[in-house]
């Protein structure tokens, strides 16, 4: 019975021993392989703080130079703003203001108007504004008889219209239609045209 | 004493010996010893003394070094395995924060967190300020660049005087300068790279950074101009639009490509020129708007020039009132439509030949050929008068502006009477 119980012991402690072997052999590798791999993320994230820590010293500096750069600007952009802005409201107003522009386009007839150089508006008719895309349009019409240089200059003045320096309110030309009273008989009438022209002026929405 | 005896017998013998002993009792040899000693039946040694079996199971086998040496190794490995757990527990992840943070202990991974933050709101800064540069650089750009439009037009303009044209040429040499310093000055802001880069593995992708950068510098812009939303101060509205402004810049890849490939040096004038009208396409501002409608509007001036260059190309003393005289091509009426894009004329033929229908063909081809008219058409032809008199055909066109073509092209491309067939130059 005792040397049974003493083999029992013995094959006890081999297994004990095998068993404590393997634990320490999955311990070691596993703790190996998680510590290893754990540390090489702390390693990492370490090396990391280091880098962001002078990286961030970097971006600091940037920071302030990009806002002095900008700020040393803001005051010359603020009145360039105003300036486009003041501009704007003349050439792209923000209602249809009618009356402004029928005042611009008594003043250009004025300009023109001589007694051998004929400029005469007859006419001029606004219609309803009406809103398209990206901007409000007042449409409307105005009968003219000129000579053939002022048609020229009438011309020149509504396409170069809108330009910011200008202060000539934005506008578009949708029809014209002209006669030439050169072919009528009369010799004081020559080269005179008659010209009804259909506009629109901008406004913003 | 006898009992010492027994245990110092069974301390001298192997108790598994002893067993196989106690077998021998029955061998042959011991049983001649006994018989021939004494020759009765009496026995020399006591009888064999009984061992007590209960203390053998006390009896253990040797403790062996390797296996205390393995629990050990166990004990430390343990240990170390939730040292390790704990250590890398608490700096690479927040589950141990509750303890780091009462014994305010650093934490790695949150540290690179932080640092991290940290890169991201400072960029986010930088990117701030310098898209707030760049917007007011394009608004000068765009101020500059509706000034060089106007003078290029005017310098191009076959209907506009000499004078003008030459004034506005100086202009452009100034406002080229003027454009080019501040192109440079937009190209150094748009090329600038609004990531920074960042050590975190959900970011090493460069579009995903980009992608990052550009939602945290929206947020900041939205956050500022929402604050200014509801403001009536003039300069709070201006400020609200530019914020606004400033979204549409943020990822427009087609502007930072145009301006990074763009050599503003190289450019003629007639391509700064479209390259300005590009850019007005590409940027969101104050001016856009109106660009984009000066962009569709039709310089009637340069379509009348073209018609008349056309008719002196069929009648060469058309213009120099010698319709009476010598006939030629009058026009009574134009009627041009700009939605339509269509032109009709109305005029007449005067011939002291019977050649009037010839010059109304040659009108049409000569029309149908300009860059800019199409479709040039009139199918009834009639005249009326007398060889003495003349005869006069009535002429009444109606042809369309090319697609895409609102003026005429500047001086270099315009019509070459030259190049006409030799029936127009006839």
């Amino acid at each position: 019975m005792s040397d049974v119980y003493y083999k029992l012991l013995e094959r006890r402690q081999k297994l004990q021993l095998k068993t404590y072997g393997l634990l320490c052999l999955i311990l070691l590798i596993s703790m190996g392989f998680y510590s290893y791999k754990n540390w090489n993320e702390y390693a990492l994230a370490k090396e990391g703080v280091k880098q962001n820590a002078n990286f961030i010293e970097v971006l600091r500096k940037q920071d302030t130079e990009v806002k002095t750069t900008y700020e040393s600007k803001v005051t010359y952009f603020s009145q360039l703003q105003r300036e486009i802005s003041k501009n704007l409201e003349m050439i792209f107003p923000t209602k249809d203001d009618y009356t402004s522009l029928t005042r611009q386009l008594d003043a250009f007839e004025e300009n023109l108007s001589k007694k051998s150089d004929l400029f005469e508006v007859s006419n001029i008719d606004f219609q309803t504004p009406q809103v398209k895309d990206n901007s409000s349009v007042l449409p409307f019409k105005m009968s003219i008889r000129s000579s053939k240089e002022n048609f020229t200059k009438f011309l020149h003045m509504v396409e170069s219209s809108g330009a910011l320096n200008s202060n000539i309110r934005l506008m578009d030309i949708s029809s014209i239609k002209l006669n030439f009273e050169n072919s009528s008989e009369e010799s004081d009438a020559n080269d005179l045209i008659s010209f009804t022209v259909y506009i629109n002026a901008y406004f913003q929405k | 004493m006898a009992d010492t005896n027994q245990n110092i017998a069974v301390g001298q013998i192997n108790p598994l010996d002893q067993s196989s002993l106690q077998k021998g009792d029955e061998s042959n040899i011991l049983k001649n010893i006994v018989s021939n000693e004494t020759g009765e039946n009496q026995n020399i040694l006591e009888d064999a003394p009984e061992i007590d079996q209960t203390l053998l199971e006390e009896i253990e086998p040797p403790k062996s070094i390797l296996l205390l040496i393995l629990k050990i190794c166990f004990g430390v490995f343990c240990a170390a395995g939730v040292a390790s757990l704990a250590f890398f527990g608490s700096q690479l992840t927040a589950k141990l924060d509750f303890i780091t943070s009462r014994f305010d202990l650093p934490n790695i991974s949150n540290e690179l967190s932080s640092t991290n933050n940290e890169i991201i709101n400072l960029q986010t800064s930088i990117n701030l300020n310098r898209f707030l540069h760049l917007k007011g650089v394009l608004d000068e750009f765009g101020y500059i660049g509706d000034d060089f439009l106007t003078n290029y037009e005017i310098s191009n303009s076959q209907t506009v005087s000499s004078t003008d044209r030459a004034e506005s040429k100086a202009d452009l040499v100034k406002l080229r300068a003027q454009l080019k310093d501040n192109f440079l000055e937009a190209r150094g802001l748009i090329s600038e790279n609004i990531a920074a880069p960042l050590i975190d593995i959900n970011f090493q992708d460069t579009a995903q950074l980009d992608v990052l950068f550009i939602d945290k510098l929206k947020s900041a812009i939205n956050e500022k101009a929402t604050l200014l939303a509801k403001s009536t101060d003039e300069k709070a509205k201006r400020d609200h639009r530019n914020y606004t402004q400033i979204l549409s810049l943020i990822s427009n890849k087609e502007l930072k490509k145009s301006m990074i490939s763009t050599d503003l040096d190289s450019l003629s004038d007639k391509e700064l020129y479209e390259f300005v009208k590009k850019l007005n396409t590409l940027v969101v501002n104050d001016i856009t708007t109106i660009e984009k409608i000066k962009e569709k509007r039709i310089r009637w001036s340069d379509i009348i020039n073209e018609i008349d260059l056309t008719t002196m190309a069929v009648d060469s003393q058309y213009n120099e009132d010698f319709y009476d005289e010598l006939g030629g091509i009058r026009y009574t009426g134009y009627d041009f439509d700009t939605e339509k894009r269509s032109i009709s004329i109305v005029g007449e033929t005067k011939r002291f030949d019977t050649n009037n229908f010839t010059m109304i063909a040659n009108l049409i081809d000569a029309i149908n050929k300009s860059n800019l008219f199409e479709n040039a058409d009139m199918r009834s032809l009639s005249k009326s008068g007398s060889l003495a008199d003349g005869y006069v055909a009535i002429v009444k066109l109606t042809f369309k502006l090319q697609e895409g073509k609102n003026s005429a092209q500047p001086a270099d491309e315009s019509l070459e009477i030259d190049a006409l067939p030799d029936f127009v130059n006839n």
